[in-house]
């Protein structure tokens, strides 16, 4: 009986490893025809298409991006770092407290401040108010915070907390609460040592956010000096795209289109740093947290 | 609130300072506070130009007019729509360029700045080198200037015209493309020799192309996607709905046998930018023409091929339908509607200063001669560096051209004589407002997506498609849309008598 | 989790909570809540002049939904797809993402585990317009990999550009490629966070893995699926516009299965034309979502307490 078990287990493992290890490559696999498409010889993409054997590697495109976007790219990343880090650690500190709020069963609040936050996920008022309130109400323009700061709270990533803070047990707050620790002293100390894995989720899912966007810098960005990198991606990929879109726009035929292969290597240069980057936030997922050993 | 105050204070100061400029009767004084002016443009901004448009651009732009100068730049995406209208909207200072379509709703909206009171003053240069009065009529409404004509090239038939390789057409021994018939044995011929180009590409299929070759006496003039007028009789005011017409049914006819023998590629739908990409890499026959499309695609095509060499043809006689001109500006420039008053004059001087000379214009497009650029003895322009500054489409002035090293002397010609003999468009001056049937068109250009699109492309056969297309384009209202059009352009022949 | 309702508190004893929520409801009011009074701009005529309050309603009210259900055969053909899609993209979505949190969980060697993530992850990153373009050299039918190995094998691959029938699969698979990754870095989170005592326990009663799956994970992941599918279900009438243009190229053949509501309003000429026409339909979307919401978070809540939003 024991044996069987332990084979069956062995069994599961194994397919475990085969089904996982073909998941990641299938995934894997456009990154690595993006990477070869980058290095394609434009001439030769042409006459066949991409080729994951290319006749000739050639470095051209790379240095296309560099050369017509030049020392732009080396402050960008510094505009990126800034706004992911500064962003993140701000989001998530408004959004770990929210969700503490809203978890705590006899807020009066609680229930309110959960639909109030939900109904911003459904409604939108649209660009135009948004841009008058953020731009000239609130005067957001031009400024690292202006990246930062309406994304400050996304509610998706509030509830995926609240979702791990309702998976521990009530009862850690309650007893907290009778030996007289305040709501502040519970989250730092009791709730979100325990919510490392939650939390860890929504650092990585904030810094992706702020790393990815180039919608604020696009809405609130004029001057250079704050171009982030995604937006400098973005840029190259919206011009291409337009323009290939609306080949009867007047605007548009005039303008030289740039290749097919700067597509793969913008690509390239932008989930470069996300490669990095994601191994050191993994290992905060560390399984196997035990809450019992802490009840007791 | 606040705001109302604010522009209150601003106009009640611009009208003292005004008061004091005239009864001092002083010409601008060297040290009065200079007009700050953002200029938007779009695409990408090389990293020489950035340096230029803070350094040396912005000086001589402030030595000579006392502008103080900041252009900044947007994506294409945002042209004509997105963040250009947010910033219209919420009422941000800056000048950018416009087309016809776009104007007319803005002004509906009344996001521009009026310039009828500040142009004649201010914009003499353009009023002499871009095409003059007749220029500026496009970019009135109502009488009333919204925007200011910029560039000057002959572009008579623009997109009506097909342009073609004129080295493999010599090759395969054809000397010209005069009809229907000789394009198909071109291709022919040349798909025998090089199996793998393409027909036409970049663009794909456009029925206007075919104009001059239809069986018709009407010289078909497009007034938008789907209102057609004849452009032979300038003073008749009669529209009607293109779709719905035999010379779209000629049209179909031909793309669809062009589909079936491989001149239209099967992707052209699918896969655009394969198209855009084979046509730059000289790998295809034709595209949609226009005059000025020479240079641009040439410069691109030889680098690929040296020998490539691009010409416009059309397909038809020009003496019995003659080719169309819409004026011969390349853009034009509208301001916001928060400029005012003298504020509003130095816009205008800033866009005047850019078409004002020769030297203007190689500043603008080849920056600064000795460090961007040098000049060679015949006058052809040898650049140092290779960053773009402004696009050179932007302020391509005949006036002013310096010719590519590759132009032949014929192409030179045919380019400077391209606008003889050619009519104007009839609707010069004419803005048609949307407004009234702004549902009925969404609906239209939904259906023309879906139905039409396909057949224009000869996807699908007319007789497979027509029917329930144009039963799609009744439902959308096509009727209604004609007769407000019908109605609008009668009202304006009617004004122009 | 268990829990009991105890009275209310004051205000002295709860004044960190309202403490705690301020900044967050501060970032909602701002950028969410005030701009919402340009919701009033779907019944304006908006001109700049009289600006986003002063410029005239329009005649008649409902003026600028009409181009959307005038054309109700679209409309309907729109709204259906887009239902479809959702639930096809969150059934096999979370199908895919909770398979690869749960054999996450299993496998014992760390290393594995990182670079499979990280593979995983990436396909999230790539812009719809990439995926398209290798989407196409995947599949056209001329020199596209898979045309080039069915030719091989004596085959021929249809056009699959010109069949609209077929996008629905590859919609949904290329949907799921995309995103499972990300997702089921949620769900993998919440099983690294499970009590690990339990598994102990169950191991030493002599359960297989299968059957901890089954008996401790599954359950476990239960409200976590649901509170996935609430926050889902608002956007159930939202159709992703990027993706069907990065695959597509909008092409006509294919409107049949590709034209989401987004699509229908992108291409009815909102991008030039009417910012009210989508902001309609945009309000449209959300009412529908908003009673989808409130329904099922209802039934969720008979359930089980817990598993609700709000």
């Amino acid at each position: 009986m024991k044996r069987k078990t332990y084979m069956s287990d062995r069994m599961l493992t194994v397919i475990f490893y085969i089904l996982l290890s073909i998941i990641a490559l299938v995934c894997l696999f456009p990154i690595i025809f993006a990477f070869i498409g980058s290095l394609n010889e434009e001439s030769e993409v042409m006459m066949n298409g991409f080729s994951m054997m290319p006749g000739k590697l050639s470095l051209d495109t790379y240095r296309y991006v560099f050369e017509t976007q030049g020392s732009k790219l080396v402050n960008a990343y510094k505009t990126s770092l800034i706004v992911t880090i500064g962003g993140t650690v701000l989001s998530v500190v408004i959004t770990v407290m929210y969700a503490y709020v809203i978890t705590v069963h006899d807020f009066r609040f609680g229930k309110v401040l959960a639909f109030f936050a939900y109904f911003t996920m459904i409604f939108n008022g649209g660009m135009l108010s948004w841009y008058i309130v953020t731009t000239k109400y609130l005067g957001l323009k031009d400024s690292y915070l202006a990246m930062m700061l309406p994304y400050a709270m996304n509610v998706f990533n509030m509830y995926l907390v609240r979702n791990y803070f309702k998976g521990l047990p009530y009862e850690l707050i309650e007893i907290a609460e009778m030996d007289g620790a305040g709501h502040f002293r519970i989250l730092w100390k009791i709730i979100a040592p325990l919510s490392k894995a939650g939390i860890v989720t929504i650092v990585l899912f904030y810094a992706l956010q702020y790393w990815n966007d180039f919608y604020l810098p696009l809405m609130l960005i004029n001057h250079e000096e704050f171009y982030s990198i995604q937006y400098i991606l973005y840029k190259m990929m919206a011009n291409i795209q337009f323009l290939a879109a609306n080949p009867s726009s007047s605007m548009a035929a005039h303008v030289v289109l740039p290749t097919q292969t700067i597509k793969m290597a913008i690509t390239c240069i932008a989930i470069g740093p996300i490669i990095l980057f994601y191994p050191f936030v993994q290992k905060y997922f560390v399984k196997g947290v035990t809450v019992g050993a802490l009840k007791g | 609130m606040r705001n109302k105050t604010k522009r209150m204070l601003v106009s009640g100061l611009a009208a003292a300072t005004l008061a004091a400029a005239m009864c001092c009767g002083t010409p601008v004084l060297a040290d009065e506070d200079p007009t700050e002016v953002t200029l938007i443009l779009y695409g990408e901004e090389s990293a020489r130009m950035s340096e230029f448009a803070a350094n040396e651009l912005h000086d001589r732009v402030l030595e000579e007019i006392n502008v103080d100068l900041e252009i900044q730049y947007l994506p294409w995406s945002e042209y004509a729509g997105g963040k250009t209208e947010l910033m219209l909207s919420s009422g941000e200072k800056f000048v950018t360029y416009t087309d016809t379509a776009f104007l007319s709703k803005c002004v509906a909206k009344g996001y521009y700045a009026d310039l009828t009171d500040v142009y004649e003053e201010n914009a003499q240069d353009l009023l002499a080198n871009c095409g003059g009065e007749e220029a500026f009529d496009t970019w009135r409404v109502d009488g009333r200037l919204y925007a200011l004509p910029f560039g000057n090239k002959p572009n008579a038939g623009e997109n009506y015209l097909l342009m073609a390789r004129e080295d493999i057409l010599k090759e395969v021994g054809m000397e010209d493309l005069k009809t229907i018939e000789d394009v198909e044995q071109f291709w022919t011929l040349a798909h025998e020799k090089y199996p793998n180009m393409l027909g036409l590409s970049r663009g794909g299929m456009n029925p206007m192309i075919l104009n001059g070759a239809f069986d018709s006496d009407r010289n078909v003039y497009r007034l938008n996607g789907f209102v057609a007028t004849d452009g032979n009789q300038p003073d008749s005011g009669d529209v009607w709905s293109f779709y719905e017409s035999d010379e779209y049914k000629q049209a179909c006819e031909i793309a669809h046998r062009w589909y079936e023998m491989g001149i239209i590629p099967s992707y052209v739908l699918s896969n655009g930018s394969q198209c855009d990409a084979e046509f730059y890499n000289a790998n295809a026959l034709f595209t949609i023409g226009a005059s000025y499309r020479v240079y641009e695609y040439q410069d691109i095509l030889i680098k690929a091929n040296p020998n490539a060499v691009m010409k416009n043809y059309y397909l038809g006689d020009a003496a019995t339908k003659p080719l169309m001109s819409r004026g011969a500006y390349s853009t034009a420039f509208a301001v916001s509607a928060n400029v005012e008053d003298d504020e509003l004059a130095g816009y205008v001087k800033l866009i005047n200063l850019f078409q004002s000379s020769q030297e203007w214009v190689d500043f603008l497009l080849y920056g600064v001669e000795g460090t961007d650029y040098t000049l060679s003895a015949d006058g052809q322009v040898e650049p140092i560096n290779t960053d773009v500054l402004v696009d050179t489409w932007l302020p391509d002035n005949i006036n002013f051209k310096r010719y590519p090293t590759w132009a032949t002397e014929e192409q030179i010609a045919t380019y400077e004589n391209w606008n003889e003999g050619c009519i104007p468009q009839k609707d010069i001056g004419f803005a048609f407002d949307l407004t009234p049937v702004s549902t009925e068109y969404a609906q239209l250009q939904a259906v023309e997506q879906e139905y039409f699109n396909p057949m224009t492309s000869g996807i699908i056969s007319y007789e497979e498609g027509y029917e329930d297309a144009v039963k799609k384009l009744k439902d959308a209202g096509i009727d209604t849309f004609v007769e407000e059009y019908q109605r609008q352009f009668t009202a304006f022949k009617e004004g122009q008598e | 989790m268990k829990h009991k309702k105890s009275s209310r508190k004051s205000f002295r004893q709860q004044w960190p909570l309202y403490a705690m929520a301020l900044p967050g409801v501060a970032a909602l009011l701002a950028f969410s809540y005030f701009p919402m009074a340009g919701i009033i701009l779907v019944f304006k005529q908006y001109n700049f002049k009289q600006g986003i309050f002063g410029s005239p309603w329009v005649q008649p009210i409902y003026k600028n939904f009409s181009f959307f259900f005038n054309n109700l055969s679209t409309a309907m053909r729109s709204t259906g797809l887009t239902v479809m899609y959702n639930i096809l993209f969150f059934i096999a979505g979370t199908f895919l993402s909770v398979a690869i949190a749960i054999m996450l969980g299993e496998v014992s060697s760390k290393k594995f585990v990182k670079v499979s993530q990280s593979f995983m992850f990436l396909p999230y990153f790539i812009s719809w317009m990439v995926i398209g373009a290798i989407l196409n050299s995947l599949i056209n039918s001329e020199t596209g990999m898979l045309s080039q190995i069915v030719a091989k094998a004596g085959g021929t691959m249809p056009d699959v550009y010109a069949l609209p029938k077929a996008w629905i699969p590859i919609l949904v698979i290329v949907n799921t490629w995309q995103s499972c990754g990300y997702t089921s870095i949620i769900y993998y989170g919440v099983i690294t966070g499970i009590d690990a005592s339990l598994y102990e326990a169950a191991r030493v009663d002599g359960a297989t893995k299968w059957q901890c799956i089954r008996k401790i994970t599954l359950p476990l992941l239960k409200p976590t699926i649901i509170i996935m599918f609430l926050l889902s279900v608002g956007n159930m009438l939202k159709g992703n516009l990027n993706m069907i243009i990065g695959l597509t190229n909008l092409n006509p053949v294919l409107f049949p299965t590709t034209d989401l509501i987004d699509v229908f309003v992108y291409r009815s000429g909102v991008r030039n034309g009417e910012m009210a026409f989508a902001s309609a339909i945009s309000l449209y979307q959300s009412v529908f979502g908003l009673i989808l919401v409130l329904t099922s978070n209802k039934i969720a809540g008979k359930f089980d307490e817990d598993a609700t939003l709000f």
